[in-house]
């Protein structure tokens, strides 16, 4: 009834409009009249299924009544992911592109860094809003990006002092060679 | 409909001008050095091609800084040198309006055309204020216009054999296979326009598509008026002085590529049904290539394109069936030496590109970024091939690339119709090509090794026959 509904009304048509059709397709995900239907199929299910079982009065209402007011936060949650991944994937790949269009070392380095980062980012936004180990996530993702800053910072003053050096001989070089150079308008 | 696209300022401006005959916009980006000298070569060919006529000049400036504007009209005001002065009959009006700020290109098309709409202008110029800028441009620009024979004067320059390398080997060969007209300048920087194509397209529903503003607007003034089948001409107007020294590949591609994608959907009818193509006509001259010693360095463009592709792969996956992937990047690996990028696979690149950027399989600002390095290869290929090139040689190579890309027409439209299984069997077919053109069927240039070019002089240049991938193997041409 659901999908019937949401085909007279031309849902699939807003849905590509609003950008979300090529989110769920980047994200392999089912078109979103699909995913609609198939989240009221669901909660309607489960609705049915623990009311029945509150019914058989087993002492069970307070957790069920529990598990209601926590549905919204799971699909809070799911949408932080969802557009946490997809966020991470444009992001990627836009530094990838960046950087190999710049000329710059490594850039899939940078992408996937980039790609990590955001990741952990959406998970650790996603399990506060489920009220998962709250503390305990905001802590490891501030250890996690501290240590991972403190840890480039490190790398790039101590271990990749040669490398610094090179890149910036190289690109004091190259300016000193475009000098020489003539210039082509591409236009 | 047009006062909407005016600012107040602006309006009220044109409303004291009156109707007149001939629009001349000048758009500015600090530019003060320079204008004054345009200004008066606008004024001194008013006067001289049209002098019972009534003429605007506007200046369109985006944010100068250094007092352009007023340079402008100052220049409008002042009298004119002793032997240019002559009594003209009409009343020479100036007035500025401000465009996008920054903006080093001559944006801002569709309110200059509401402008000549409201003036009921028969003819407008767009010009770049350049040193190159003489009298004679009004009467190139605006005489085919004004005698209506035309709807778009597109320009011809003298231009070096490698300047404008983007233009002449993706922009001019798509664009002519799309749109089956010959212009070697589609995104120029002077150009003319009739009130009639102003008001036509004004009222039509592309002026007002978001993406046509994301493209150059005189790539879309260009394609709009070939799609319609407006008259177009061409007029050479000597020298082109570089107003654009930009070394940013990106942006220059998302004005040219960018845009001719972005207009393919619109006119796709109109572009569908064109086979080959067709010059158009010469008002005056034709195209003149120099061919002075240059000094590039190609290493740095073979390095990027070899990274770009090794790199690219998971966003090249996205955008390019796995059989042309598959040939880039062996010819990518192949060391410089033996490098070759032939015409037929970069124009299946392109073509597939396209589509890509129709289908939005993934962001299209991105399909762009990624056709950069790819372009950067071909780039290296033709500079490496032709440095010791005549430039009529040049001009035939690239001749010959506009062919491959009109016979590969078909493989795009596979694409664009969502066949399955298109094919470009027989890209590659024998055929009569220019002697000078055998640039695109695996014919590759060897030794390109030198780190510099050091320009035109020997004619001895060395080919060689690609082996595996390069033209060898395609049964003759057969469309699906």
């Amino acid at each position: 009834m659901v999908r019937g509904i949401l085909r007279i009304s031309r849902f699939e048509r807003l849905s590509e409009n609003a950008g979300t059709a090529r989110l769920l397709n980047k994200a392999a995900l089912p078109s979103s009249s699909e995913l609609l239907s198939a989240f009221v199929f669901w909660v309607t299910w489960l609705g049915f299924f623990l009311l029945g079982i509150s019914e058989l009065g087993l002492g069970l209402q307070q957790h069920i009544s529990h598990l209601f007011l926590y549905l919204p936060r799971i699909l809070v949650a799911a949408l932080i992911v969802l557009f946490g991944l997809a966020a991470a994937s444009f992001f990627s790949r836009a530094a990838l592109l960046a950087a190999v269009n710049s000329n710059w070392p490594s850039p899939r380095l940078i992408s996937g860094a980039i790609r990590f980062a955001l990741v952990v980012l959406a998970l650790a936004m996603a399990f506060e809003q489920l009220g998962l180990a709250e503390q305990t996530i905001i802590a490891a993702f501030s250890i996690l990006f501290g240590a991972l800053m403190l840890g480039l910072a490190i790398a790039f003053g101590l271990g990749g002092q040669h490398l610094a050096r090179r890149m910036l001989e190289r690109r004091f070089s190259r300016e000193h060679e475009r000098e020489h150079e003539d210039e082509l308008s591409p236009l | 409909m047009a006062e909407q696209l005016l600012s107040d300022d602006f309006l009220r401006q044109l409303m004291n001008v009156g109707e007149v005959d001939l629009v001349v916009d000048l758009p500015t980006h600090n530019h003060a050095a320079i204008v004054g000298k345009v200004v008066q070569a606008v004024r001194v060919g008013l006067l001289k091609y049209f002098p019972r006529e009534r003429a605007v000049l506007i200046n369109s400036d985006a944010g100068s800084r250094d007092g352009s504007v007023q340079a402008v009209l100052q220049a409008a005001a002042a009298s004119l040198p002793a032997d240019a002065a002559r009594s003209s009959l009409r009343t020479f009006h100036a007035v500025t309006a401000s465009r996008g700020e920054g903006a080093s290109t001559p944006s801002g098309l569709v309110p200059l055309m509401a402008a000549a709409d409201l003036l009921q202008a028969k003819a407008c110029a767009v010009i770049s204020p350049t040193e190159s800028v003489n009298p004679d441009w009004i009467q190139h620009l605006l005489g085919p216009l004004y005698r209506r024979e035309f709807a778009l004067v597109a320009p011809l320059y003298r231009r070096h054999k490698f300047e404008g390398l983007l233009i002449k080997l993706l922009l001019y060969p798509m664009m002519r296979a799309m749109y089956g007209k010959r212009i070697r300048e589609p995104y120029p920087t002077d150009f003319g326009f009739s009130g009639r194509l102003a008001s036509e397209l004004l009222a039509g529903p592309m002026a007002w598509e978001p993406e046509a503003e994301g493209m150059g607007d005189q790539l879309w003034l260009t394609t709009s008026a070939v799609a319609n089948g407006h008259a177009v001409c061409e007029a050479f107007l000597g020298a082109k002085a570089q107003t654009d020294h930009t070394s940013d590949l990106v942006r220059a591609m998302r004005q040219t590529a960018g845009g001719l994608f972005a207009s393919l959907p619109g006119n796709v009818e109109r572009w569908q049904t064109i086979q080959g193509s067709e010059p158009v006509p010469l008002t005056d001259g034709g195209a003149e290539t120099t061919s002075e010693p240059l000094r590039l360095n190609r290493k740095r463009l073979y390095a990027m394109f070899r990274s770009g592709v090794t790199e690219l792969q998971p966003v090249l996956s996205a955008i390019l069936a796995a059989k042309t992937l598959a040939e880039l990047t062996g010819f990518a690996a192949a060391d410089e030496e033996h490098f070759c990028f032939p015409d037929a696979l970069w124009a299946r690149v392109v073509y597939e590109f396209a589509v890509s950027y129709h289908k939005a399989v993934i962001s299209r600002d991105h399909i762009i970024q990624a056709l950069v390095p790819l372009y950067r290869g071909k780039l290296y290929e033709f500079l490496t091939q032709n440095r010791h090139a005549t430039a009529e040689e040049v001009e035939g190579r690239v001749e010959a690339l506009c062919l491959v890309f009109e016979r590969l027409k078909v493989y795009l439209l596979q694409l664009w119709n969502g066949q399955e299984g298109a094919s470009y069997e027989g890209n590659d077919p024998p055929r009569a090509e220019p002697d000078v053109g055998r640039s695109g069927e695996g014919v590759c240039a060897s030794g390109a090794t030198a780190d510099r070019d050091a320009g035109s002089g020997s004619r001895g240049m060395a080919h060689r026959v690609c082996s595996a991938g390069c033209g060898a193997g395609h049964p003759a041409y057969q469309p699906v």
